[in-house]
């Protein structure tokens, strides 16, 4: 008799943990995935709904010629307050936080003509660029404005002199960048969007991008970013529907606290993510093509997701499908 | 033959049309011909160039780093040069460069730089006994105007000055555009204390390189390629290309079977009285089904020694590269003559045997009445 009521309130305490389990694993996977446009024909995603982690961790950052330095991301303050949200910051800032400390050398200025922050000299040497990857990933030859580039935690940054004509390359597709946004009054209209598929090609030329604050947690939501664009492409009826999923991490990178295109459909063509396949992303100028190995990448890859990916306002956005 | 150049004479415009058709087919053919071999050629040079038989490369892309070590370019990733001791401890290795690389400002030039040790020597025959200073790429020289005993400046991260002990024939590879200097002063002027580009190793017994790249696999920060492995794929992704190539020069020697076929049938038409008046004095069926192929036969191998003539101009246009950044000159050889001859022989040959085929079955009366 003892025996049978023990069970018995075993097996509801079981019952209640079961449904706490799964009514929490459920609410999670609402929370995960996207799929657009949403009942009411809206293309964008409730920013509320997803928070990426802030950095906490000391971080370390790369300087040829002068070892590896660490930083404390408590006490680093964005230059970009119209870009980054509050305890967000940029490679470049790492780079301003340690000079203050008197870690580095650094002058920099702000360059109107190019929308960002450039390095004058750091250590008495002119010339730097960047590279950087998220725990797990490889080191790509980014494009991206220093300045634009948001830190996350487990994070590599390595800043090296770059070769002149490449450097050269960057400057110039960056100050075309800000060109094209003042030819346009201040919008960002991209002269070419292409979604490269399994088998098929979507190409919209000419595309309003209006910023959404997807990811208002991170970036201010006056920021247009390359997730932008499709929800763009969403709004124009070249795509008519896109499945979002929120990722803490993949694979073995972690705080990728991003969403990641798994699946659309738009031009009568339809693509969902099956075995690790999923949308990835370029951004950048036809003039940055061309450069020696390993400078081949012209553009911005994979690494910095599409939600975090700041746009100024570059000559194409690519998107394509890539399998592991 | 006299009335294949009579015939050949009153019609000028349409011969040379002919003439540029089939042309244009054999020049594409000659000018492919020649770069492939140029650029497959190219890729063995600088690959067999790098004398190794395993490269120990940085973790990442193997191919790109393989690349970038042929052109100089700064791998971004390193090995650290800690490593080396292992890699010459290994069994079957009987001999293990290291190799630093990247570009550097050589007397405010910038330049690639290979940075190594003596050990150098053992695979390339400089005619020096120590690499106790630079060894100039002809290229380099003549551009900067540096002959043996000039002292150079290479700076980047950091200043260092070098004498020109030896300034290296002219190669056509890649070594002409480098500039050799000992393995510290490239670690100093590129800021890579203890860590190296790649390690060119050689092996005591060729047959166990499979083995000893295994084993050298295994150490950590780095990956063993075997040369061939890269050739292979860069030869792989030039074919693909080729293939293409291939295909638009096939169709382009098909527009010249047909335009040839076109011609001669036109001509069969016009020539109808003259078909007649053959056929009247005694010429047979095979006579006339003759004249006609042996007209397109040298309306075709004229075209063909033209094409053969413009292909190769073309090639010399062409830029000398293997499309890696890799110096590739095109390799001209008698047999690709000789094949280009053939082909616009057999365009010839098959644009004439339906036009023939209708002039040889003429009724000579009907011919007649064209008169």
């Amino acid at each position: 008799m003892e025996l049978r009521r023990w069970t018995r309130a075993i097996r509801s305490v079981a019952a209640v943990l079961a449904a706490v389990v799964i009514g929490y694993l459920g609410r999670g996977g609402q929370a995960d995935e996207f799929l657009l446009p949403d009942a009411e024909g809206r293309w964008s995603v409730p920013s509320v709904l997803v928070v990426g982690r802030v950095p906490a961790n000391q971080g370390t950052v790369e300087i040829r010629g002068a070892g590896v330095l660490s930083f404390d991301p408590a006490g680093v303050r964005t230059l970009r307050p119209d870009l980054f949200a509050e305890g967000h910051f940029s490679v470049f800032d790492v780079l301003v936080v340690l000079a203050e400390l008197g870690h580095l050398d650094l002058e920099y200025a702000w360059d109107e003509a190019s929308a960002t922050h450039g390095i004058v000299s750091l250590n008495g040497l002119s010339g730097w660029w960047y590279d950087a990857r998220y725990e797990g990933g490889q080191f790509e030859r980014t494009v991206v404005r220093m300045d634009h580039y948001p830190v996350k935690d487990g994070m590599s940054i390595r800043v090296y002199l770059e070769q002149p004509d490449r450097l050269a390359a960057i400057r110039r597709s960056f100050r075309e960048e800000v060109e094209r946004r003042n030819a346009n009054g201040g919008r960002v209209i991209l002269p070419e969007v292409t979604l490269h598929g399994p088998r098929w090609t979507l190409v919209a030329y000419d595309v309003i991008v209006e910023p959404t604050g997807t990811r208002s947690d991170v970036l201010r939501p006056e920021v247009v970013t390359v997730l932008d664009v499709l929800l763009a492409l969403g709004r124009d009826g070249v795509l008519s529907s896109l499945k979002l999923v929120w990722h803490d991490r993949l694979d073995d990178a972690d705080h990728v606290d991003s969403f990641m295109v798994h699946a659309l459909q738009g031009g009568g063509y339809e693509t969902s993510a099956t075995k690790g396949c999923m949308f990835a992303h370029q951004a950048g100028s036809r003039g940055l093509e061309g450069f020696i190995v390993p400078h081949s990448h012209e553009s911005s890859h994979v690494h910095l997701s599409a939600d975090l990916h700041a746009l100024v306002s570059p000559e194409y956005v690519r998107w394509t499908w890539l399998c592991p | 033959m006299w009335i294949v150049f009579t015939n050949a004479r009153k019609r000028k415009a349409r011969l040379v049309m002919t003439v540029a058709g089939i042309a244009i087919g054999v020049a594409t053919l000659f000018a492919l011909l020649a770069s492939s071999a140029g650029i497959q050629r190219g890729l063995e040079r600088e690959i067999g160039g790098l004398g190794a038989h395993i490269l120990l490369l940085p973790v990442g892309c193997p191919y790109t780093l393989t690349l970038a070590l042929m052109q100089g370019a700064d791998t971004l990733d390193y090995i650290p040069q800690d490593r080396l001791t292992d890699v010459r401890a290994a069994h079957n290795v009987r001999l293990a460069v290291p190799v630093v690389v990247g570009r550097v400002r050589v007397d405010d030039e910038m330049t690639p730089i290979y940075g190594t040790t003596d050990e150098i020597l053992q695979l390339k025959r400089w005619g020096i006994a120590h690499l106790d200073g630079a060894v100039v790429g002809s290229d380099v020289a003549s551009r900067l105007g540096l002959t043996a005993g000039s002292r150079i400046t290479l700076s980047f991260y950091a200043q260092h000055e070098v004498d020109v002990i030896r300034i290296l024939p002219r190669t056509g590879g890649r070594d002409d555009t480098f500039v050799f200097v000992p393995l510290e002063v490239a670690q100093n002027v590129l800021a890579l204390t203890d860590e190296l580009s790649a390690v060119l190793v050689q092996t005591e017994n060729v047959e166990r390189v499979a083995q000893t790249r295994q084993t050298l696999g295994r150490l950590a920060n780095l990956q063993a390629v075997p040369p061939s492995e890269v050739f292979d794929m860069l030869v792989g992704l030039f074919g693909s290309m080729a293939s293409t190539l291939m295909l638009i020069t096939g169709v382009a020697i098909v527009v010249g079977v047909l335009t040839t076929m076109n011609t001669m049938t036109m001509a069969v038409y016009e020539r109808k009285a003259e078909i007649g008046l053959l056929r009247a004095v005694g010429a047979t069926r095979g006579d006339v089904f003759r004249l006609f192929v042996v007209e397109s036969l040298w309306v075709s191998l004229v075209a063909g020694v033209l094409g053969v003539g413009v292909g190769y101009v073309v090639t010399q246009l062409l830029p000398r590269t293997t499309g890696f950044g890799l110096a590739a000159a095109p390799h001209f050889s008698p047999s690709y003559i000789g094949i280009c001859l053939l082909v616009a022989a057999g365009v010839g040959t098959v644009a004439a045997v339906y036009p023939a085929l209708m002039a040889a079955r003429m009724e000579p009366i009907k011919a007649l009445r064209a008169l």
